[in-house]
């Protein structure tokens, strides 16, 4: 009973920012009252007058979508040599892999934004697009060692004793039996490059991302704007999880 | 999210070996993109090392950063600050996140998958806007200081925000959801019959949770306390939101020099310990984690 309670209080916590922030965004003033005195919609219509989410949704969602495809090809690579071989050197590079995890984002940041200075061949774009595809790059391996690990390599063995050669083998056979894994791998990767801020605040210049275009107009103005934003946000990260769930299994991914 | 649980297992019988022959070509090839990618930061890591060893006339190797940081207060300041922060969130955050990861285990399947959806919400959205809803929940007019005045406890809001108190509630806050679940995969792993052989034994519930699940469970506290000792230690988003300028963490005193002020060999330099601190962290205490996880007779497995 005292455990129910205790867990409740906590979880009721952790919502309690979540649910103000959805109330807020229906107040009809600029203050951040609560609960608001009036109700209206004018935060939502803001959200859409503003430019600089626009453009910073473009920005993000182009992002993400360069980097999880890189992070995806280059991480499927990584995750079928770790499982199906043995090299020297293998826990080298799965440790090497899982750097961008295990370095602070302010590390990251600040040590690419200094690469960026010094090398002339890098754009700021560029260094904001490798700095995205590292992000996403353990994640995708993590996700697809799990899913391949699953797998049995005898399928591929059946394939090419039938005739096929290795890549028709992993193209018919393998492919098929991880695609599960793959699309659960790319909604990570996507969530984790749209989301990421620290380390992108570092690098951003005229281009913002949603994440820093927030960031900005959080410290500069204060109106329930953000909440409305942060709403429509919210609707995507729940249709997020769902997917996720669907494809992945929950208390597989969250681990 | 440590490295030893991102490492899987020896790949067993699905390895191909060709002894006797020269090394295969193949894995090596397939690495090849993926190494080509963190080549990139291995290299920002090298440039990053360089600028901290620049001293005040730019003259190379000079350790002067390093030193300017060491003996002045103010800078030693923001590194013994942002611990003792992260140390009080990392604290709360278990004595908060227990319970909930303990209920998890004890109450029904639909309920655990309630619970884990809703982790995973909170998870998959943006921190940046997680902090801006703690900004509107303990801001003057918010509703905590709304319920205090109402209730008569205070004459007039309290500042919950824009110094310590703001900051620590937003690591902890951040922090949560990682504490609750490493604590849960741990007792979710933990043998049902060692608690069933205490009580059948006649332990009293609190005892068998005092003397057997609790000392079990340890472990998950350890690498749960690991990663939210860290993000917190590295946190920049928190204090530059919640502590409004007021509250310098090790994160935003490295933005403030290396960006504000010019002065990318100082920030660089307090980018390197915090680097070596974090790396540290986790390689000695995940160690010490393994002697104590065969002691309690819990392995963890390479997830």
């Amino acid at each position: 009973m005292m455990l129910r309670l205790a867990a409740w209080l906590v979880l009721g916590l952790l919502a309690l920012p979540v649910v103000t922030i959805v109330v807020t965004s229906f107040n009809a003033t600029s203050s951040f009252a609560f609960p608001p005195e009036q109700w209206s919609l004018r935060w939502y219509r803001n959200v859409f007058d503003t430019p600089v989410f626009g453009s910073g949704l473009v920005m993000s969602l182009w992002l993400a979508a360069a980097s999880s495809m890189i992070g995806l090809v280059a991480g499927t690579m990584t995750a079928l040599a770790v499982v199906r071989y043995r090299f020297v050197g293998r826990g080298l590079v799965l440790s090497l892999v899982m750097a961008p995890l295990v370095v602070p984002e302010v590390v990251i940041g600040l040590s690419l934004l200094i690469w960026l200075q010094s090398v002339r061949w890098l754009s700021g774009n560029g260094a904001i697009l490798l700095l995205h595809c590292l992000v996403v790059l353990p994640f995708v391996v993590r996700i697809l060692v799990a899913n391949l690990q699953r797998t049995d390599v005898n399928l591929e063995h059946a394939a090419m004793l039938l005739g096929a050669n290795p890549v028709q083998a992993f193209v018919r056979v393998t492919l098929p039996t991880i695609a599960k894994g793959l699309a659960g791998a790319l909604v990570f990767a996507l969530v984790m490059s749209f989301h990421n801020f620290t380390a992108t605040f570092f690098l951003v210049s005229t281009q913002q991302t949603l994440p820093v275009a927030i960031f900005q107009y959080i410290r500069t103005e204060h109106d329930p704007t953000i909440a409305a934003l942060s709403t429509l946000l919210m609707v995507g990260a729940m249709v997020i999880v769902w997917v996720t769930d669907r494809l992945l299994g929950l208390e597989r991914v969250t681990k | 999210m440590t490295l030893d649980q991102a490492l899987p297992g020896p790949a067993g019988d699905t390895v191909r070996r060709r002894p006797g022959r020269r090394p295969n070509p193949v894995p090596y090839l397939l690495v090849l993109p993926a190494l080509l990618l963190v080549a990139g930061l291995v290299g920002a890591l090298l440039v990053l090392s360089l600028r901290s060893l620049e001293g005040a006339q730019g003259q190379v190797p000079s350790l002067a950063q390093y030193a300017r940081i060491a003996t002045s207060p103010h800078y030693l300041d923001h590194f013994t600050h942002s611990a003792w922060l992260a140390g009080a969130a990392t604290l709360a955050a278990a004595v908060l996140g227990y319970p909930v990861a303990y209920y998890m285990e004890r109450v029904g399947r639909p309920m655990r998958r309630a619970i884990m959806a809703f982790l995973a919400v909170v998870f998959f959205s943006d921190y940046v806007l997680r902090m801006f809803g703690l900004i509107l929940v303990l801001g003057k007019t918010g509703i905590v200081n709304r319920l205090l005045v109402w209730s008569g406890a205070v004459d007039r809001p309290l500042s919950l925000m824009y110094n310590d108190f703001g900051v620590f509630v937003g690591l902890v806050s951040a922090s949560l959801p990682f504490m609750i679940l490493a604590i849960n995969g741990v007792l979710a792993r933990l043998d049902p019959r060692l608690p069933e052989a205490a009580a059948l034994l006649g332990a009293s519930p609190p005892r068998v949770f005092w003397h057997v699940t609790l000392p079990l469970s340890v472990p998950g506290i350890v690498s749960g306390g690991i990663i939210v000792f860290l993000l917190s230690l590295n946190s920049f988003v928190t204090p530059a939101l919640l502590g409004g300028g007021f509250v310098e963490m090790v994160a935003t005193f490295i933005y403030e020099q290396a960006i504000n002020l010019f002065n990318l060999p100082l920030g660089a330099a307090a980018a390197m310990i915090l680097f070596f601190v974090s790396m540290v962290l986790l390689v000695g205490v995940n160690g010490l984690f393994d002697r104590m996880g065969r002691r309690f007779g819990v392995r963890e497995e390479g997830r």
